[in-house]
């Protein structure tokens, strides 16, 4: 059995298909380095501890004992994140910005029976597109610097999906005003997003996550489009929700439907299927089964995993989204149009040259196909 | 306080309430938990008796009653555990992990 296969067997642990056998010997020293080295990249430590107790991994007692030392670690970081965690929704509740966990601590108390199975590695939360500018300021104040700025202001206010930022000791920040930039995030409805929302308890407070129908099309948004090759983790986030979530499956058909997330769930399904191996049922997977992409939600999807996944594709593939032209016009503007605060804060170059360079990459593909 | 002010188990007119202080964070390692008390940054690991008294304090329990069971389970007797687990007790009380339900 390969590592690769191993890694697959280990983030499938505790789903309801899983293969039927792992390894019958522990690996050698060689391979359990490359193996502990890939469960590290793909934050399967959790699943990786759960499986090495439920004896499904068969391990020697340094191996064991490896696996207990970087669970032990990452248990440790996670409550450092969440402690932060804490602390900035204080600051945003006690600003009146509304805010809505997503992903990583909310996907770990709220998908799996014990959190520790689900680890991450920064904390992620959704604002109001009103409440957004607020919120960096807040963000900045507290320690917060951006790791990017936006090409003008227009941009994060309108189009973003939002920004990464760096805390005082690294701490990693994705404050969000949607779950995807452009294409099938103009699609969202970013008010349902907080009218569906759900509550739960830590550290003595009551925070608020997507509800569960949004925060399985999160699940898929994420592992569709987020990386060419997404973590395990992202992968069993959708197979977990899909195989033992409480969401309305309605609704989430719904959802989909007024959405226009058909590609999209049919992609993260399909990952699922071929990456983790498993095989969920539900009417969702049903319903996406042999779903043909049309042209646009192919390029839509190819500019963020296929090979040209550049800032320029995703601008270009973004176009179809949006219904008119003045629509198109104002978020081409804002999108590849630097404003003259930015080139400042970018170094010497004249504006004019980041203009010209911006429009050459929205055509320079489409030219050269 | 005091061993005298707790008196021992099965003979205690008022028994104190201990549960887990509602703002610690927390995350199960295998047998092993790890803690992060209000305030704090550096978690603590907790584990074997310490491990199950934390899973015992889930929801408010008589320190009497918390006597029992570990008594109980460990095979213990119960002076002997109170005797460990009035400073345990107080220890995590004075942490900030547990506090006086």
């Amino acid at each position: 059995m390969s590592v690769d296969e191993l890694l697959k067997q280990v983030a499938s642990h505790g789903l309801p298909e899983q293969p039927a056998a792992f390894l019958a010997v522990p690996l050698g020293d060689r391979q359990w380095t490359v193996f502990l080295d890939g469960v590290r990249r793909q934050r399967l430590i959790g699943f990786l501890k759960a499986a090495v107790d439920a004896e499904r991994v068969p391990v020697t007692d340094g191996q064991s004992e490896a696996v207990d030392e970087l669970h032990l670690q990452a248990c440790g970081s996670m409550l450092r994140m969440e402690r932060r965690l804490l602390e900035l929704v204080h600051s945003y509740e006690a600003a009146g910005i509304e805010v809505v966990v997503l992903k990583g601590t909310a996907s770990a108390h709220l998908n799996y029976d014990e959190p520790s199975m689900r680890v991450f590695a920064d904390n992620d939360l959704l604002v109001r597109p009103a409440d957004f500018q607020a919120a960096l300021v807040l963000a900045r104040r507290l320690g917060y610097r951006r790791l990017v700025a936006p090409p003008r202001p227009t941009f994060d206010r309108r189009y973003a999906k939002g920004a990464t930022l760096k805390g005082a000791e690294g701490a990693e920040l994705d404050l969000h005003r949607n779950l995807v930039f452009g294409t099938f995030g103009f699609m969202i409805d970013l008010e349902e997003l907080f009218a569906s929302t759900i509550e739960f308890q830590l550290g003595g407070r009551r925070l608020r996550a997507l509800g569960p129908e949004t925060r399985l099309l999160h699940a898929c948004y994420h592992a569709a489009l987020g990386d060419p090759d997404p973590r395990y983790s992202s992968l069993r986030d959708v197979a977990q929700m899909l195989s033992y979530g409480d969401h309305d499956r309605a609704r989430v058909l719904e959802l989909v439907s007024d959405w226009e997330a058909w590609a999209v769930v049919a992609r993260a399904v399909g990952l699922c299927d071929r990456h983790l191996g498993v095989r969920v049922t539900d009417r969702l997977v049903d319903a996406v089964a042999g779903y043909k992409p049309t042209d646009v939600e192919d390029r839509a999807i190819a500019s963020y995993v296929g090979e040209n996944r550049h800032y320029a594709a995703k601008v270009r593939a973004s176009l179809p989204f949006l219904p008119t032209a003045g629509e198109r016009a104002a978020f081409l503007r804002a999108a590849a149009v630097p404003s003259s605060a930015f080139v400042r804060s970018r170094g010497d170059e004249p504006r004019a040259a980041w203009v010209r360079r911006g429009v050459r990459s929205l055509f320079q593909d489409r030219v050269e196909q | 306080m005091a061993l005298s002010e707790m008196g021992t188990a099965g003979s205690w007119g008022v028994s104190r309430r201990w549960w887990r202080h509602p703002e610690v964070l927390w995350r199960r390692n295998g047998s092993r938990v790890v803690v992060l008390a209000p305030g704090q940054d550096q978690p603590s690991v907790l584990e074997g008796t310490a491990a199950v008294v934390w899973d015992l304090l889930e929801s408010p329990i008589d320190e009497s009653e918390l006597v029992r069971i570990i008594a109980e389970v460990f095979e213990a007797s119960t002076e002997r555990v109170t005797g460990d687990l009035q400073p345990f007790l107080t220890s995590l009380s004075d942490g900030r992990l547990v506090v006086d339900a």
